[in-house]
């Protein structure tokens, strides 16, 4: 009887893991193709537990797979070690494609860089920042371009492969220098055109992938098709009015042809009944071994030691 | 009380607690004391492995518990690291390990915060207007009770006076933040983001 409080804990946490294990859905990535190309849904503004991000790059990985995405780029603050990690664990599998990259940051500019080998020092300034990234091949976008940035982008606009056009900021009403509509207006008012991004800048919770970039990619689909569509600016993402941006040619398609992204369970809803009683049953296992798991010591074990 | 964890007869009144648990523990052989400290930083593992897979997938995913408890297991380190530098610091008498092993069973109120997190997020109609207002509340009341708690096991666990006890608590602090800050600028991630790191922009 002494012991029915912490063999129910262990029995909740146990129900609550296997549920965890059964229900874990990876949904299907079927090929998609429009103009030629085939359509990728991809998300390349990604943190990890290098910086301040809540994910492993391991799980950022399988994370994407149950986003529905089919290329991640993980673009850690002033460093591109968990880049490398996570894409090596994605050349491991069938998931996602992984790219390596860094969100150079600093106090007035952050820019995104993806397909890097090295780490790009902010150091050195923005120009410096887009040449280095060129010269390593890899291509760099605007992050979340607000006005509170235009100071350092809005001189070197010319030179970058890309811009976040759609980005959590979008989901919320903010105002002054780090409101949306700026950053609307950096890639709108942007000659030549830049390519459109989408990214979730993702640091914690469930939120990987809420907002993507479409790529255009030249088959087979691989990381250098992709950093080659990148390159070439073949992307589109959809707005929070469901219009299109992007590549003209390529949002004409999807005109002629509509594409819906793949939608995920970011809210916890969960899938079914027996996910949600699972999940459940598995928070409140968790808070049954917090309050019975470690007792005291019985009076009489201490006085015997005493 | 003795029908539940030592947890939560710290979180509820740490001073007293503390008081009772450090006789418990300094009587008690090397040995288990010791086990007790890895209980305390498996289970605090353990529930930062959970709550990172309730945020992340809405559910207790094994794989991801372990992912998690394996990234953070620097925290324990880190902490230990703090408490020992408060008792080295105060020149409390008590041995290390019944600090340790007290210290430990002291995170009930940032466990609290997380399982209330992870609640707001799976219970709500609407997850990130739930979280809004519950996340900062829960952090809030942890960071000020965890202070308390931290001040009470130097105070009664390691039987400082007031004064040695503020020292020590202050120095937990001090190294502790100052593992995790040291990493950032050891990265390169802390100083280019402050205003006055100056350089071409």
């Amino acid at each position: 009887m002494k012991r029915v409080p912490e063999l129910v804990a262990a029995a909740l946490l146990a129900v609550g893991l296997v549920g965890g294990a059964c229900a874990d859905p990876r949904p299907e990535r079927p090929e998609v193709r429009r103009a030629g190309y085939r359509v990728l849904e991809g998300d390349f503004h990604v943190h990890t537990t290098w910086s301040d991000g809540m994910l492993t790059p391991t799980a950022i990985v399988r994370q994407a797979s149950r986003r529905g995405l089919d290329v991640v780029a993980v673009t850690e603050h002033n460093g591109v070690t968990a880049g490398k990690i996570a894409r090596a664990v994605g050349r491991l599998g069938d998931g996602p494609i992984v790219l390596a990259g860094e969100e150079i940051t600093s106090a007035n500019f952050h820019l995104i860089a993806v397909g890097l080998e090295h780490t790009v020092d902010p150091g050195g300034g923005s120009v410096a920042a887009v040449a280095a990234v060129h010269a390593q091949g890899g291509v760099i976008f605007a992050a979340h371009p607000v006005e509170f940035f235009w100071p350092s982008l809005v001189p070197i606009r010319a030179e970058l492969d890309g811009a976040e056009r759609m980005h959590p900021l979008a989901l919320r009403e903010r105002k002054g220098p780090w409101s949306y509509p700026s950053m609307i207006r950096f890639y709108d008012e942007a000659t030549p055109r830049l390519g459109a991004i989408g990214s979730s800048d993702f640091h914690a919770g469930s939120v990987l992938g809420i907002c993507r970039t479409l790529v255009f990619v030249k088959e087979p689909a691989s990381e250098a098709s992709v950093m080659e569509a990148l390159r070439a600016r073949r992307t589109v993402v959809i707005g929070t009015k469901g219009e299109l941006v992007g590549d003209p040619e390529m949002v004409a398609a999807l005109e002629r042809e509509p594409y819906v992204p793949r939608t995920s369970d970011y809210a916890y809803r969960g899938e079914g009944t027996g996910d949600r009683i699972t999940r459940a049953i598995g928070l409140f296992g968790v808070l049954i071994a917090l309050l019975v798991l470690g007792k005291r010591r019985p009076k009489e074990a201490q006085s015997a030691a005493t | 009380m003795a029908r539940f964890s030592r947890l939560v007869t710290i979180t509820i009144s740490p001073f007293e607690g503390y008081r009772a648990l450090a006789e418990e523990v300094g009587a008690m052989p090397s040995r288990e004391a010791r086990a007790r400290i890895v209980f305390g930083v498996l289970r605090l593992l353990f529930v930062i492995g959970a709550f990172v897979s309730f945020t992340s997938t809405g559910r207790l995913s094994p794989l991801e518990v372990l992912l998690a408890a394996g990234s953070y297991s620097w925290m324990p380190l880190v902490q230990a690291l703090g408490v020992a530098a408060g008792a080295r610091m105060a020149r409390a008498d008590t041995k290390l390990e019944t600090l340790l092993a007290l210290y430990f069973d002291g995170h009930g109120v940032w466990f609290a915060a997380l399982l209330a997190i992870v609640s707001a997020l799976l219970f709500s109609t609407n997850s990130l207007s739930a979280l809004a207002y519950v996340a900062p509340i829960a952090v809030l009341v942890a960071l000020v009770w965890g202070i308390v708690t931290t001040f009470a096991l130097f105070r009664r666990g390691a039987g400082l006076p007031r004064g040695r006890a503020v020292v020590a608590t202050s120095a937990f602090y001090l190294v502790a933040m100052g593992c995790v800050v040291g990493y950032y600028i050891a990265q390169g991630q802390l100083l280019p983001i402050l205003p006055f790191a100056g350089g071409p922009k």
